[in-house]
């Protein structure tokens, strides 16, 4: 038996050390498998069934009755014009908010109070989201069933993500920036523009993104709201020939999404239209990745400016 | 080694120093200042001048509250609650209390620059870090904006190391560049007190000696508030030297008395490495 520090077998007990780091390794490995080759495997069936449809044709055709000719393009039109209107609307009052709460309030119950609602807000089920939306914007402000109020639950529903992950990025920047702007004679509002926002932006838009990357996918609060599962049209263009030149109309045009589609292909009996969900499905991925892609780019380059 | 070449510069500029003692304005006259963080008394008591361009050193063991002393000189405790000053710091030649709860905070530091111990820079472009200072003050004037950063880059001898990448990242410089820009940077805004906390602490001896070069080649220009702990830089650099201990002033005088004949024990004791 060991009994001080000089009698351990050194030798032996490297050898145990190491048999708990195998063992632990090797469990991460096999549990990491699981899990990669599980989402591996659901993306390749996926990706596999549904390929084949994604031609122009499908990107450019509205749905159809006919398998053979249904297509994507009012979904891909819909969801991209909803996405807009959801960034438009979260960014900015979800980094305005985080930055408050962080940066101006006070310490004090009313301010924790907020946090942990924040907090909580953001576990409610998205059906929610899409009850309070139903009753609020489409019946009591009456807004109809349109671009707009898509955007807004969405809004909404990606905000506490986007507060959170504001503040952690704004609560990571080191006292002595600040100091150094407060030390040239800087006010507040100063210090947030000279060195807060600039050093908490990759935070932020990685919060932006997950968010948006969680809204993107979204169904029931956008089924809530009564999104038209047969679009046949395409919501008027942003952009008029004639002066002022910009058209907001498209915001209250009724529209449909990328996830309604595929849940109403994917509830036909017909197993072609299956196919098409699937194909569906992958050019959802696929936008999913492009803005993430996106977000890595804008990263990389705010990184370089630092 | 390069102990008789300091002690030359010493006693070569002393004369002059001496000289202009008894006709010397000063920049700021602290008299009788207290700080408190919340019921711990920091700083009790002290009073002393600060002497219109020249560099004065503070000196004195950790927690002796030198860096509180010298936070004070712009108010940096504000930012923090339950912090409170007693006295006064009279800014020349203004005449203001800057210490005063009715004189601005912002008013006070846009009068009175400062250097971190660690380098700071904004996560910005090295030109966009030295004009900060001029952006918070609303110069925008692109000429006027240009020559400052030009002109400070040069006061703190990197301008030639950085005039070829004024728009990449600050954050890419190495430490001690990121010092000079941070002094570059206090520069630009022509303050008439500049303090400088420890500044080449995390910094190698190559380095040092050029911040420490730079800083004398202030001299003729600014007034300097440096806090050291390392009292060969107080003997190098400075013209007047204040000893502190345990948040009171124990002695005040030119550099060159103060590391030769000092009048308190303690002094001695500290300077001669007896404890400290």
């Amino acid at each position: 038996m060991a009994d001080g520090v000089r009698d351990i077998d050194y030798g032996s007990l490297i050898r145990r050390n190491r048999r708990w780091d195998l063992i632990c390794a090797g469990a991460g490995l096999v549990v990491l498998m699981v899990a990669v080759l599980t989402l591996l495997a659901l993306i390749l069936d996926l990706a596999v069934t549904g390929a084949r449809v994604i031609d122009w044709q499908f990107l450019t055709s509205y749905p159809s009755r006919n398998a053979g000719e249904a297509g994507i393009l009012s979904a891909w039109v819909g969801t991209t014009a909803v996405m807009i209107v959801t960034a438009f609307l979260s960014i900015p009052l979800g980094v305005m908010a985080g930055l408050y709460l962080e940066e101006y309030a006070p310490r004090n119950w009313l301010t924790d109070l907020i946090e942990i609602n924040v907090t909580n807000l953001a576990g409610v089920p998205s059906i929610i989201y899409g009850l309070l939306a139903l009753g609020l914007f489409v019946y009591g402000l009456n807004l109809g069933q349109t671009i707009l109020v898509a955007g807004m639950v969405l809004a909404l529903l990606i905000l506490p993500v986007i507060i959170v992950s504001t503040r952690e990025a704004i609560r990571s920047i080191p006292q002595e920036t600040r100091e150094a702007s407060y030390g040239l004679g800087a006010d507040q509002w100063q210090t947030v523009r000279l060195c807060v926002l600039p050093a908490a932006r990759p935070g932020i838009l990685t919060g932006a993104i997950v968010g948006l990357s969680r809204a993107i996918g979204e169904t029931a609060p956008v089924i809530t709201i009564g999104a038209l599962t047969f679009i046949a049209f395409l919501p008027p263009s942003p952009v008029q020939s004639g002066f002022p030149f910009l058209s907001f109309e498209w915001l209250n045009t009724p529209f449909t999404v990328m996830p309604i589609q595929m849940f109403n292909w994917v509830s036909r009996p017909q197993a072609e239209f299956h196919v098409t969900a699937a194909g569906t499905g992958v050019v959802l991925l696929a936008m999913t990745l492009l803005m993430n892609a996106v977000a890595v780019y804008i990263r990389y380059r705010v990184r370089r400016q630092r | 080694m390069d102990n008789p070449d300091q002690q030359a510069t010493a006693e070569a500029e002393a004369p002059a120093a001496g000289d202009a003692t008894s006709s010397q304005r000063s920049r700021a006259e602290v008299r009788d200042l207290s700080f408190w963080y919340g019921e711990f008394q920091a700083l009790s008591g002290i009073s002393l001048p600060v002497l219109d361009r020249q560099i004065t050193a503070l000196i004195g063991a950790s927690g002796c509250g030198k860096s509180t002393f010298l936070r004070c000189f712009n108010r940096m405790h504000d930012l923090y609650p339950g912090n409170r000053y007693q006295g006064e710091i009279n800014l020349q030649p203004e005449n203001v209390n800057i210490i005063s709860p009715s004189v601005s905070a912002m008013w006070v530091r846009l009068h009175v620059g400062m250097v971190f111990q660690k380098p700071n820079p904004f996560p910005k472009s090295i030109y966009d870090n030295v004009a900060s200072g001029l952006q918070i003050r609303g110069i925008r004037k692109r000429a006027v904006v240009d020559d400052a950063v030009e002109r400070s880059l040069k006061q703190a001898a990197l301008w030639d190391e950085v005039k070829d990448r004024l728009n990449t990242p600050a954050l890419d410089l190495s430490g001690g560049q990121q010092q000079r820009l941070c002094i570059a940077r206090a520069l630009a805004t022509e303050p008439e007190l500049l303090l400088l906390d420890e500044p080449t602490s995390a910094l190698d001896p190559i380095a040092t000696a050029k911040i420490e070069d730079l800083i004398t080649d202030l001299r003729s220009e600014i007034t300097v508030l440096i806090v050291t702990h390392n009292m060969q830089q107080a003997a190098r650099i400075s013209d007047y030297t204040a000893f502190m201990h345990l948040g009171e002033l124990v002695e005040y005088d030119e550099t060159d008395t103060i590391f030769t004949s000092p009048s308190s024990e303690r002094t001695s004791d500290y300077i001669t490495g007896r404890f400290g």
